[in-house]
């Protein structure tokens, strides 16, 4: 079964957030490898958000003392056009980097002081 | 001595001439004797699809248009099952049987077609009639299959045979549509549980084949969103709002933006019972119960609204100022000139 637990799920979110904030950073070509890694993970948890298999996991004991679980999915879709929302922006940031990349390599000297 | 020389040549031409003339005539009539070479094909096809194998196979029950055509005009084209006598087409170049199969068995349809010049041509189809079990061509929809409470669940399926169709719901008979390869099942009264087992049954006298469905009823999805996950959207939405107040260019600008999203949904979520609290635990038959409860807010709504409002304004702040950046680079730098 494809069921991920809420926890897991938030810190996806984190992860995520994390992607971004070094994607927008200065770390060069380390920055596009985040934004990809944004892109994808925005793009999962929108998907997450709507198929159900977010899910509130839930576990009891029984009177024959084994352990018994059920679980309910979550479904929220303005959740996932925010994660939409991202991917989109993610996807605008990681080609600026991209093509910021690609001309830094054919002209390494822009933005440097001439002494 | 001239004129007898010439008189003599000019006799033995003669001579030659005549008798190549006889040589000629009795070859010239061998020549342009006709000789009629009587010629007639067949193709052959059966279900009006050509280029078919001659040979095929069916359930008992199952009727086949045969078909021929020739390659000229044909006196007859008789049509025999094995050696018993079916039917008979005449002048023409096309011949067509329809014929039913009851039992099981190999027959050998045979093809018999002849010209006006006695020029006969032979085909043979071969047909295996064997009881065989139906399968499953197309079904629909996909198990487990989950619907919302109140709302229709439609099963359908197609099989390769006909059959009497059956349905049934954990057993307990439905309806059944008879002689058909498809049916179709709705159900309207379903309620929340399950999974329970839908099948349908075809049985065409030799086989029964089932094919099931786990239907789940349960109350609609729509807006349940655990106050863990809520939380964890206040807080990102904070720290969009701080990074949106204290960051310029493309990251103030992104994160604003998402600040602004998350508290304008945020803002909806609090008062449309999204946010539930979820609870569970076992119950007397062992068996896990779960249940929610919405958390509805008006004052933190307004809360949430009015931090929207705020990162609108952030938002478009960051904008113009990135958009005039981009315009004029140059303003607000120092000339030390």
């Amino acid at each position: 079964m494809n069921e991920i637990p809420i926890s897991l799920f938030i810190f996806m979110v984190l992860f995520l957030l994390a992607c971004i904030a070094i994607s927008i950073s200065k770390l060069q070509l380390f920055n596009i490898v985040a934004g990809v890694a944004g892109i994808i993970l925005s793009y999962t948890l929108s998907k997450i958000s709507i198929n159900g298999f977010l899910v509130q996991q839930f576990g009891g004991i029984t009177s024959a003392d084994t352990i018994i679980t059920d679980s309910v999915s979550i479904y929220y879709s303005p959740q996932s056009y925010i994660f939409l929302l991202l991917v989109i922006l993610t996807l605008i940031i990681t080609i600026f980097n991209i093509l910021s990349e690609i001309k830094y390599n054919l002209e390494p000297d822009i933005g440097d002081f001439e002494l | 001595m001239t004129i007898s020389k010439l008189l003599s040549v000019f006799i033995i031409s003669l001579i030659a001439l005549f008798f190549s003339f006889s040589c000629c005539s009795a070859a010239s009539d061998s020549y342009t004797m006709n000789f009629i070479v009587p010629y007639i094909t067949i193709d052959s096809y059966w279900n009006n699809q050509t280029g078919e194998s001659l040979s095929l196979s069916i359930v008992p029950g199952s009727t086949v248009e045969f078909g021929v055509t020739t390659s000229s005009i044909a006196d007859n084209i008789s049509w025999y099952n094995g050696s018993i006598f079916l039917e008979n087409d005449t002048a023409t170049s096309q011949g067509n049987l329809t014929h039913q199969f009851n039992s099981a068995g190999v027959y050998y349809i045979n093809v018999h077609a002849e010209d006006a010049y006695d020029t006969t041509a032979n085909t043979t189809f071969t047909v295996t009639v064997a009881y065989t079990c139906p399968t499953v061509i197309d079904f629909n929809p996909n198990t487990p299959y989950r619907t919302d409470n109140g709302s229709n669940a439609t099963f359908n399926v197609t099989y390769s045979q006909i059959g009497d169709i059956s349905w049934y719901i954990d057993g307990v008979f439905i309806k059944t549509d008879s002689s058909v390869n498809y049916s179709s099942y709705t159900n309207t009264t379903g309620i929340v549980g399950g999974p329970y087992n839908v099948t349908a049954s075809i049985d065409t006298g030799v086989c029964i084949v089932d094919q099931e469905w786990l239907w789940t009823v349960t109350e609609p999805y729509e807006n349940n969103l655990p106050l863990s996950i809520f939380i964890m959207w206040t807080c990102v939405m904070m720290l969009g709002a701080f990074l949106g107040f204290t960051q310029t260019g493309i990251f103030g600008i992104t994160t604003s933006l998402l600040s602004t999203l998350i508290a304008f949904m945020n803002s909806k979520m609090i008062i449309n019972g999204s946010v539930v609290q979820y609870f569970g635990g076992v119950t007397s038959t062992d068996t896990i119960a779960t249940g929610s409860r919405s958390i509805e807010s008006l004052p933190l709504s307004y809360i949430f609204m009015f931090i929207a409002i705020v990162m609108t304004i952030v938002f478009l702040l960051q904008l113009k100022n990135e958009i005039m950046y981009q315009i004029e680079p140059d303003i607000g730098d120092v000339d030390y000139e």
